[in-house]
């Protein structure tokens, strides 16, 4: 059989009667061969605007490849697209086949950011500004020791190493964050590696367009930073976590979060993790209403700093006014305050396994809602069980703590703890969304392997994905959790999720000859 | 009320009074009298396809057309079976009608191997399926405003027949893709690791059922055979042709919505207390939407080539006067029209739209609260929704917002997506029967 009749036949199927129409075919887009796709946050970063889909045109020259973007709305209709041409070379990216790393929406203006067969890591972005209006895309241009540069004839003018260009975190919508180290006589990096063994001695914003906007220097003959650092921020505020020790704290380590005003860098308060009666973990922290949440693991105080994992105690949460700069409360749960819903341990111990608390909300009369989840970590092997809610109310005191039986799932030869498994991404909670006011959802995969592809229109993945996969979702809304789960096997093919607008999600249901986009409602 | 009022009243009455009465409606079980009878034709004509087929002197291409035409055969008779083409005993005669006066006064012409026959199908639309079938979509019944207007577009769709455009296209096709440049082509596409099928379907899509299905110059044919046709049918009435097309230009746009009043009223001496913010739907102004998107739609009579050209080929060549209006009764078309409507919420529930159905059946209800066909309407559909809902396959049934639609159609889908699911099936419980 020919080519040209396979064709036709499967347009035959595809046309067949009882068809429904209104579902999105992926492959209808585009005739080019697909090659990745990422969310398009709004400008706030809170919900869905649509998704970005890469694929690969025509090879024009030697050096020359064609590409073409296509965006979607959120409900995924298509919006527009146009195409580009890349220059590339053996020596740079051989296969010329990237991924989107960055994607950044502001006001009319996307800036998107290649990564050419993950060479470099983060840090290595090739960006370029589409117009929302117009769709015209804009020439290739990166960051190079502080340089702006913009040229078409990118190639030509730098050998690879030269390319190598600075190493940018993202942070917020607002720009980037560079992180300055310590040269030790050299003149510049010539690998990731390298850079992240160096000392950390500050770091400067850079705005979305790459100028440098403001800046923050460490003395190193004072202090010492730990090459460990971490950073959130918002439209407003840039938060960074650093840890330091030296002269001045006596050999000790001292935690700061050190929270900053995003566009002038200006100080605005220091948080000190300071308490002589617990040692304080980090759980989670964010900005909400211009106050910082605080959400630390609590362990038995010891002097050297010594953590014993199994054996916290609870959780403290701290909040704090950032314009008003101040300290607004403090507030613990011990396990023990759970004892009344399911027998636990002093240390959390509850039926074999420990939770590691996952997602933490505030609703808008300052209960916290909690979602967890259970592991258990052995000599050789570590297992993860279980889903927990807990529901505290504005006092922190437990309402409710439920449990949602999941399969388990075993890492032989990984033994690792909570803080660990969630960094790398082992758990089974993918991600949560608050559908509106007091109503959240959660979701997550029910299943002995973890696939958590929910970031990318990437079909051919789904192939990859265990029979028994389920989604699970879990809503709270009207002041109770509910679950509920979807097989992801059907007769079809399998269903691959994908994150989707606030209270939806997308399900693609792929099989041999198909790939449906569905994009559902939250049934609740 | 004044007497113009009162007429119009009255003049619905008489509707609503008929339909209960007299209408029969769409009725989807299979009638084997007709199934046969269309299988028999289209086995006769298929066997003559063939016989031409294995005339022709390519070997590649005439293998591929076999396989072509097979398909097109199994496709046709399983469509038949699950009854996409059907009988209905008060739609199929009009039809009927049509094209017998149509060969009465072609009396030159032999279109005894043409079948124009009721097609299931959402789009508003007539199509020639080639091999002598001619199939009319139900919505275009109610979408013409007389039977003049659908008489042009059988004239039409016969003359694509008769002058064999279908089996035409498809052979020149093949040949194409036989050609050295397509087989160049076709060796490219193996190269490609990735989204094999998708470029394989929008292949076939523009080449053979695409929105330019037919060329342009096909269509100024069948436009050209169609218009002689059709006026040795209705001579007086020649102007029809071109208001067929230029109307075929504002189907698509909603004639009648649902407005916040409406949901109320709908919901009011229930249960079920209406809000307001299950209709807050997208706005859209977010987005600057390309407008050359090629949102890619299935072959419709009004995206054919430009109806505006359409329309002034055939003014200006066969000199059509435009001042030469009679005056016929309508009355009739206009009642079956009216009454095909429920047809339409039947086929598009037994088409599995349910959300299309279940919005053109509120439509009607707004204003006939108590009929009890829209009433079971309204359950079958809810009902079938809130299935798929729970199984998370809604969008399969229910479309989802786009700028393309309509605001109240918009407001709809947000509708049924809002409702949480103990107020569906509060709602549901309103219409249970
Ligand atoms: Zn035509």
């Amino acid at each position: 059989m020919s080519i040209k009749i396979k064709k036709i036949i499967l347009f035959f199927f595809l046309t067949s009667f009882g068809l429904q129409a209104q579902i999105q075919k992926i492959s209808d887009l585009s005739n080019n061969q697909f090659l990745d796709s990422k969310i398009i946050y709004d400008n706030n970063g809170e919900d869905v605007w649509g998704y970005f889909l890469l694929y690969k045109g025509d090879k024009k020259s030697k050096s020359i490849q064609e590409y073409q973007f296509v965006i979607l709305d959120k409900n995924l209709n298509k919006v527009g697209s146009n195409k580009f041409q890349q220059e590339f070379s053996n020596h740079w990216f051989t296969e010329a086949f990237p991924n989107i790393d960055y994607l950044n929406k502001n006001e009319n203006e996307l800036i998107f950011g290649i990564d050419f067969d993950n060479r470099y890591d983060f840090g290595s972005f090739l960006f370029r500004k589409i117009d929302l209006k117009t769709f015209e895309i804009s020439s290739a241009y990166f960051s190079r020791n502080e340089q702006l540069i913009q040229d078409n004839g990118l190639i030509q003018n730098f050998d690879e190493k030269k390319l190598l260009p600075d190493f940018f975190v993202p942070v917020a919508n607002k720009g980037f964050i560079k992180y300055e180290r310590e040269y030790k006589g050299k003149n510049e990096f010539s690998s990731l590696s390298e850079f992240r063994k160096a000392d950390f001695k500050g770091y400067s914003f850079y705005d979305l367009n790459l100028k440098k906007k403001w800046e923050v220097k460490y003395k190193l003959t004072e202090d010492s930073g730990e090459n460990c650092y971490s950073e959130f921020a918002n439209d407003k505020y840039f938060v960074v976590r650093k840890n330091f020790y030296g002269k001045v704290y006596k050999g000790k380590n001292k935690y700061f979060y050190e929270v900053k005003d995003i566009s002038t860098g200006q100080d605005i308060i220091s948080i000190p993790i300071e308490d002589f009666k617990y040692t304080y973990v980090n759980n989670k922290v964010f900005i909400q209403d211009n106050k910082i949440y605080i959400f630390d693991r609590i362990y038995e105080f010891d002097k050297k700093n010594e953590i014993y994992q199994k054996k916290c105690l609870g959780i403290s949460k701290r909040v704090y006014d950032i314009d008003k700069k101040t300290f607004l409360e403090q507030k613990f749960m011990f396990w023990t305050d759970l004892a009344k819903f399911h027998k636990i341990s002093k240390y959390g111990e509850i039926k074999g396994i420990f939770i590691h608390l996952l997602d933490f909300k505030i609703t808008s009369e300052g209960k916290t809602m909690i979602v967890g989840e259970g592991y258990f970590t052995g000599q050789q092997s570590t297992i993860i069980k279980n889903l927990y809610t807990f529901e505290l109310d504005s006092e922190f005191k437990v309402e409710s703590f439920g449990e949602i039986e999941t399969q388990k799932t075993t890492y032989s030869d990984y033994v690792a703890y909570g803080d660990k498994l969630e960094a790398n991404n082992l758990f089974d909670f993918m991600y949560s969304q608050k559908i509106r006011s007091d109503e959240f959802v959660y979701f997550y995969s029910d299943n002995e392997v973890k696939r958590g592809f929910l970031d990318s229109v990437l079909p051919e993945l789904s192939e990859l994905l265990p029979d028994n996969w389920v989604l699970g979702i879990v809503v709270y809304s009207d002041g109770e959790f509910k679950h509920q789960k979807i097989k992801l096997k059907t007769n079809k093919g399998k269903i691959y999720p994908l994150k989707a607008k606030k209270g939806f999600i997308i399900l693609q249901e792929v099989s041999k000859t198909d790939n449906e986009i569905r994009l559902e409602k939250i049934d609740y | 009320m004044c007497k113009k009022c009162s007429f119009l009243v009255a003049f619905l009455l008489f509707f609503k009074f008929n339909y209960s009465q007299e209408h029969v409606l769409l009725d989807t079980i299979n009638n084997e009298v007709f199934k046969n009878e269309i299988e028999q034709f289209y086995l006769v004509q298929s066997k003559k396809t063939e016989a031409i087929i294995s005339q022709l002197e390519n070997y590649k291409v005439k293998e591929e057309m076999k396989e072509i035409f097979a398909n097109k055969k199994a496709n046709f008779l399983q469509d038949l079976k699950n009854r996409k083409y059907l009988y209905h005993k008060e739609i199929s005669p009009v039809i009927e009608k049509i094209f017998d006066d149509i060969k009465a006064k072609n009396p030159n012409e032999n279109f005894n191997e043409i079948k124009i026959i009721l097609a299931l199908g959402e789009e508003i639309n007539a199509y020639n399926y080639g091999e002598g079938i001619v199939a009319i979509n139900l919505p275009l019944i109610i979408n013409v405003n007389d039977e003049l207007e659908l008489s042009f577009i059988i004239c039409h769709e016969i003359a694509h027949q008769k002058l064999n455009h279908v089996f035409s296209s498809i052979q020149s096709q093949s040949q194409k893709g036989n050609s050295s440049e397509m087989i160049e082509k076709a060796k490219e596409l193996k190269k490609v690791k990735y989204n094999r099928s998708g470029l394989a379907k929008n292949e076939v899509k523009n080449f053979v059922y695409g929105a330019r299905r037919f060329s342009r110059e096909k269509e100024q044919q069948a436009d050209s055979l169609g218009f002689v046709y059709f006026r040795n049918t209705n001579p007086k009435f020649v102007l029809k042709s071109v208001e067929a097309l230029a109307n075929l230009k504002y189907v698509d746009k909603d004639k009648d919505s649902l407005t916040s009043k409406d949901y109320h009223e709908i919901f009011e001496n229930s249960k079920v207390v209406f809000q307001e913010e299950w209709i807050e739907t997208e706005d859209f102004q977010d987005y600057y939407y390309q407008t050359n998107t090629g949102i890619w739609n299935i072959d419709s009579l009004r995206t054919h080539p430009d109806i505006d050209l359409r329309v002034k080929y055939l003014k200006n060549t066969f000199k059509i006067d435009e001042s030469q209006i009679y005056e016929f009764n309508k009355l009739n078309y206009i009642s079956l029209k009216s009454k095909s409507k429920y047809d339409e919420i039947v086929m598009l529930f037994y088409l599995k739209e349910y959300g299309k159905s279940l919005y053109k059946t509120m439509i009607l209800l707004k204003d006939d609260k108590e009929n009890p066909i829209l009433k079971k309407m309204m359950y079958d559909n809810l009902f079938m929704i809130s299935e798929y809902k729970s199984q998370y396959k809604l969008n399969q049934c229910l479309e989802t917002e786009s700028p393309y639609n309509s605001k109240s159609y918009n407001a709809f889908l947000s509708f049924i997506r809002n409702l949480r699911k103990a107020t569906l099936s509060q709602i549901i419980s309103i219409y249970e029967y």
